[in-house]
């Protein structure tokens, strides 16, 4: 039981992580569904800074830069040139889809990314250790979060750009400066949801390896209904799914477990049609 | 020098001359109306005034500083509150009234908002006791109240509203007139941008009339009067529309019984609404936006199913679906821009809509017959407003319809186009056709309609004489019954 | 002519930024894009390798271009070719070969491809779930049932490999000469013309259209929208279903795992690349079939992965939205598909006070 617990929070905290990121983007009125290759350019960035530097934290660095660069590209382009959210994020992934992989099967900088990276060490609270990731992705990112976007002023006016941005250009605050805020946020958080895959569960980089939690992200954030503890919620109830599959596929033989594959991508779509309707969307969102 | 100067003041939208060249000069304490018909250049000059829109030449100086952005304009004090309310839906109306605040402490508990918000309203002057409602949830009348109050709030010198009683019942009207009189008396000065006559004369000590862009009248209050001012703004007498022999005897042919609507459909749905139109009947639906006529105008569109009550043609009982696939109706939808034209289409794409190898009007005869200005394979985009409406008439006109339901068919449009259209409304009614007009201009009311109902809180009255008084009808549109 | 420019624009672009990457990478630009020539273009088997790979490419942008020329974001091109292909192969195995089982497996093709799209739109017409995100995950679902199918109930008879047994030679679609380049190219190009004439010559096309410019508008006119909006996801599932029969058809004639290989991804690109344009589908999808070729040629003399025409796809993108927008600027609206918003506010809250 304890260890389908822990399987489920580590699965979990990836998903965690971007998805409160995305929440926060969302609630600044913008959508990135380049989600999955900002974190697959995280995962890379914190393979490359880890084996670089020697350390996990310099992963963690590595994996906030990976992730800045898509980040700044979808800024630039959504927010200035106001091109469409979603095209941009379906080329930011294959931009991050191909750039990694051509990075990573290179010679010169992959194939040493494979494997061996160092890995985060674990606190001891009351005697039991436990992983710092556990602990960041499940409590402080939640907790501060949910500060950010209620009890702050950069949060107010983070969530008035996401329900009517004219609401704050009239009042002389640009709409853009409170969407790059938001955006940088998503940044750390995809940057720490990459560097939780490549270090903390991997141990090494591999071709998408980011697998489509970024696309489950999104259908998180919707299914949360753009808050916080609903995020918390839902990534529990997936990754405990994800847990049990795991066990599944570990008691299970031949080629059955190949279906259990496929999974997390039919809850997520049962969840959505669990969820009637997204009418309390941030009204701007996409705009 | 004055307080305030606007030298040759200009603006160009896409080749066309918004503001041509426009001097101005204003003093504190002044209540000046901003007179003019639609497109006259009103909110471009005012919105320039205060900074959300450069200028593409000339200067404006306000107590000896140059106005060049919002960051000066604010710096001199000079607010606007724009016509459409800029509250954030999802934000309650305390977060609305503080979100501009400049010296807002980072953190915010639910307390201390609370507080903010009420010495917001407490230097308005105002009052507001809805503060921690959803804006979204609130009353239009209450929104547009809010925004006073946190526009008032910022302590202006220079106050600027763009038709501020376009969505308020009569009654909140002379209080808000009050309001701002009271204002100027202690130094403010008040722009009030309207095209209401009665407005600007209970409000103003002087007048300014806009016309194509250019300054055609500025004068006291007193040295002029209703009909120079609307002479002023139109550019000719107005022409009586004409009137029209009754076609009688009528057969009663759109028929609704007690309909109700859900609130789950809009925000106020119809309730017990019983209305009967004849054949060659004109009928007006007159009341303030926001009182249901959206609800009306979706229902008999079939696009909502009735909650309650019922909808028959012919005496035939309607439902969404047949309502919907209806052949012989037209239907005109009251926002343009947003269920009207498809502005990335062609004109005669749109002509062709909803979906026909052909247009039932053939597309060179539709542009000359409606005088559209523009060419079948323009995009609807390139016209002006009006001409859209006229692609939107002639689109649903063609159709030879037996009933004709129509919501603000000439806003925007200049006068020959109105004219223009309740002439059209009026040869389909002598052809036989029910005709329901759903506005807010009681004018147009009074003139195109055969009779008269009143829609106040998704309830209407009982069928008036079309020459029932205006007053009478300004109180049922009140709720005043 | 200044959107062919702009599509000339970002493809030559995509090209200088893959050069650029190749040259931090330590290898000299003129000779690898010298080698993505060759490869691409440098001989007769060259093209037809190209053209042959431009095929489920041209399927996939046209199933695009349907589906957002209706304002539906249907990005589960992948997915519907997979199921495409796993429906030809279950129908061309239950029939002895021939002309018939190949037009059979086609129509099952198409039949699988929109089903797999209904399920979307299901969800989207019953809890208005974002098409955007359940083709996503439809997508996943898909590569997971054929991965399960090739190691379970279709794996070929030694069970060897993941993959099923293929077709008989019979059912397959006949190739030109002695290249792989197969009928499956008039097909397709044949379909961009069909879907260029339905959407801009037809009464239907014009509805869908109108559905996908405003679609309040286009209810108030008397288009019934939701109809439309299925209608367009599943067309646009069967184009894609269509892919996947005539990959599996005239490729591959089996499943196995990299069965797709981006093609839905891709297809995106190409779509968005011919802004949304059937005819101008065909051109980009070539250009990106080459383009793959091209770096298929790379990988084998200079180790490069190939990944690098995925690199291409999305920096052409990227670059051809960018030049669209400046256009949208200053003309005024006219690629307005591109901008349009995701999330609408429920219909009829006209009266809301926000």
């Amino acid at each position: 039981m304890i260890g389908l617990i822990e399987v489920m929070l580590l699965a979990g905290a990836p998903l965690l992580l971007a998805v409160l990121g995305e929440l926060v983007l969302q609630r600044s009125g913008a959508l990135n569904i380049g989600l999955e290759g900002t974190m697959l350019a995280a995962a890379f960035g914190a393979a490359m800074g880890a084996s670089m530097g020697g350390s996990a934290i310099a992963g963690i660095g590595g994996a906030i830069a990976g992730a800045a660069i898509p980040s700044v590209v979808f800024g630039l382009l959504v927010f200035h040139r106001r091109i469409d959210a979603i095209v941009v994020g379906v080329a930011m992934n294959l931009v991050a889809a191909g750039g990694t992989t051509l990075l990573y099967q290179h010679p010169r900088t992959g194939r040493r990314l494979a494997g061996g990276l160092p890995s985060f060490p674990k606190l001891e609270i009351f005697g039991i250790a436990v992983d710092p990731l556990i602990l960041f992705a499940w409590l402080a990112a939640p907790l501060l979060i949910g500060a950010l976007l209620w009890k702050s002023r950069p949060g107010l006016r983070l969530r008035a750009a996401g329900e009517n941005p004219d609401s704050l250009s009239y009042g002389g605050f640009p709409v853009a400066r409170y969407r790059w805020m938001a955006l940088g946020v998503e940044t750390v958080l995809a940057g720490l949801a990459g560097a939780a895959v490549a270090i903390g569960l991997a141990h090494g980089f591999a071709e998408n390896m980011i697998a489509g939690r970024g696309f489950i992200a999104l259908s998180i954030v919707i299914f949360a209904r753009w808050s916080v503890s609903g995020a918390v919620g839902g990534v529990a109830l997936f990754a405990l799914a994800t847990a049990l599959q795991y066990s599944a596929q570990a008691g299970g033989s031949g080629w059955g477990y190949q279906i259990f594959l496929a999974f997390p991508y039919v809850l997520t779509l049962m969840i959505l049609l669990a969820v009637p309707g997204i009418v309390r969307a941030p009204a701007a969102l996409g705009k | 020098m004055a307080f305030g100067e606007l030298r040759r003041l200009t603006r160009s939208f896409d080749r066309t001359k918004a503001v041509a060249g426009i001097d101005l000069d204003f003093e504190p304490g002044e209540a000046i109306a901003l007179v003019g018909e639609n497109g006259a250049g009103k909110t471009t000059l005012m919105r320039m005034l205060a900074g959300i829109i450069p200028p593409d030449d000339g200067t404006i100086t306000v107590g000896g500083e140059r106005v060049r952005g919002t960051a000066s304009a604010s710096a001199a004090r000079i607010e606007m509150v724009q016509q459409h309310l800029n509250l954030a839906g999802a934000l309650t109306a305390a977060e609305n009234l503080i979100l501009h605040d400049e010296n807002l402490p980072l953190l915010l508990t639910g307390k201390r908002v609370g507080a903010l918000a009420r010495s917001a309203v407490s230097r308005s002057g105002l009052r507001f006791t809805k503060l921690q409602e959803r804006a979204g949830d609130l009353s239009v009348g209450e929104a547009s109240r809010l925004e006073l109050i946190r526009t008032l709030a910022r302590g202006p010198q220079v106050l600027i509203l763009d038709e501020p009683t376009a969505v308020l019942a009569p009654p909140e009207v002379l209080e808000l007139t009050r309001q701002l009189r009271a204002l100027t008396a202690e130094g403010m000065t008040v722009i009030l941008i309207s095209h209401k006559l009665a407005e600007v004369f209970a409000f103003a000590s002087r007048v300014v009339v806009l016309r194509n862009g250019a300054l055609v009248l500025d004068a006291p209050i007193g040295q002029t009067s209703k009909s120079s001012v609307a002479v002023a703004m139109m550019g000719r007498e107005l022409v009586s529309p004409g009137t029209r022999k009754a076609t009688i005897p009528r057969r009663p042919r759109l028929r609704l019984d007690r309909v109700s609507t859900s609130a789950r459909d809009h925000r106020t749905p119809l309730r017990e609404v019983s209305l009967e139109v004849g054949s060659g009947e004109i009928t007006a639906i007159v009341g303030v936006a926001g009182n249901g006529q959206n609800a009306l105008a979706d229902l008999l569109r079939g696009l909502i199913e009735p909650a309650g009550g019922t909808v028959a043609i012919d005496g035939v009982i309607q439902t969404a679906r047949s309502l919907f696939a209806a052949e012989t109706a037209a239907h005109v939808p009251s926002d343009r821009a947003r269920d009207g034209i498809i502005a990335a289409m062609s004109v005669a794409e749109n002509l062709r809509l909803p979906g026909r190898a052909e247009a039932r009007i053939p597309v060179d005869q539709a542009i000359e017959r409606y005088a559209i200005r523009g060419a079948a394979s323009q995009s609807a985009s390139s016209l002006s407003g009006g001409n859209q409406q006229k692609v939107l008439l002639a689109r649903e006109l063609s159709r030879d319809p037996l009933l004709i339901v129509a919501s603000e068919p000439t806003r925007g449009l200049d006068i020959d186009a109105a004219a223009f259209v309740h002439r059209e409304f009026r040869a389909a009614a002598d052809r036989g056709a029910t005709v329901l007009i759903i506005t807010s201009d009681l004018d147009e009311a009074a003139s195109l309609g055969d009779s008269i109902h009143v829609i106040s809180g998704g309830m209407v009255s009982e069928k008036l004489a079309s020459s029932t008084p205006a007053e009478q009808l300004g109180l049922l549109m009140a709720g005043d019954r | 002519m200044r959107r062919t420019g702009a599509a000339v624009v970002a493809a030559l672009a995509a090209l200088a930024a893959m050069a650029i990457v190749l040259a931090l990478l330590g290898h000299p630009p003129a000779r690898t894009m010298a080698i993505l020539f060759q490869g691409a273009a440098g001989s007769s088997f060259a093209i037809s390798e190209s053209l042959l790979k431009s095929i489920p490419l041209l399927f996939t942008a046209l199933a695009v271009v349907v589906a957002f020329r209706a304002g539906v974001w249907n990005i589960g091109g992948e997915g519907q070719f997979i199921v495409g292909g796993i429906a030809a192969l279950a129908v061309g195995g239950m029939i002895e070969g021939g002309a018939v089982a190949s037009i059979l497996s086609l129509m099952a093709g198409i039949a699988g491809g929109a089903a797999w799209a209904w399920i979307a739109v299901l969800l989207r017409n019953l809890r208005q779930a974002p098409e955007v995100l359940t083709t996503i995950l439809l997508n996943f679902v898909a590569v997971h049932l054929m991965g399960w199918l090739i190691n379970g109930p279709l794996q070929e008879e030694g069970r060897r490999y993941p993959q099923s047994d293929p077709l008989p030679p019979e059912s397959l679609l006949p190739a030109a000469g002695s290249t792989r380049l197969h009928l499956g190219i008039v097909l397709a190009i044949g379909a961009a013309i069909a879907v260029h004439l339905f959407l801009f010559h037809s009464a239907a096309g014009l509805r869908l259209r109108a559905t996908g410019l405003n679609v309040l508008a286009a209810r108030w006119s008397g288009v019934r929208t939701r109809a439309e909006i299925t209608r367009a996801m599943l067309l646009s599932g069967a184009l894609a279903g269509c892919g996947g029969a005539v990959e599996l058809l005239g490729v591959t004639g089996r499943l196995y795992e990299r069965f797709a290989s981006g093609a839905g991804f891709g297809g995106i690109a190409v779509a968005l690349l011919a802004q949304l344009h059937p005819l101008g589908a065909i051109p980009t999808a070539v250009f990106f079939g080459a383009l793959s070729t091209g770096a298929g040629a790379l990988q084998r003399s200079a180790g490069v992965s190939a990944a690098l025409a995925t690199l291409g796809q999305g920096i052409a993108v990227l670059v051809l939205l960018t030049l669209a927008s400046r256009m949208k600027k200053e003309a005024g609206g006219g690629t307005a598909i591109f901008f349009r918003r995701l999330f609408r506010r429920t219909l009829r809250d006209s009266e809301s006070a926000s």
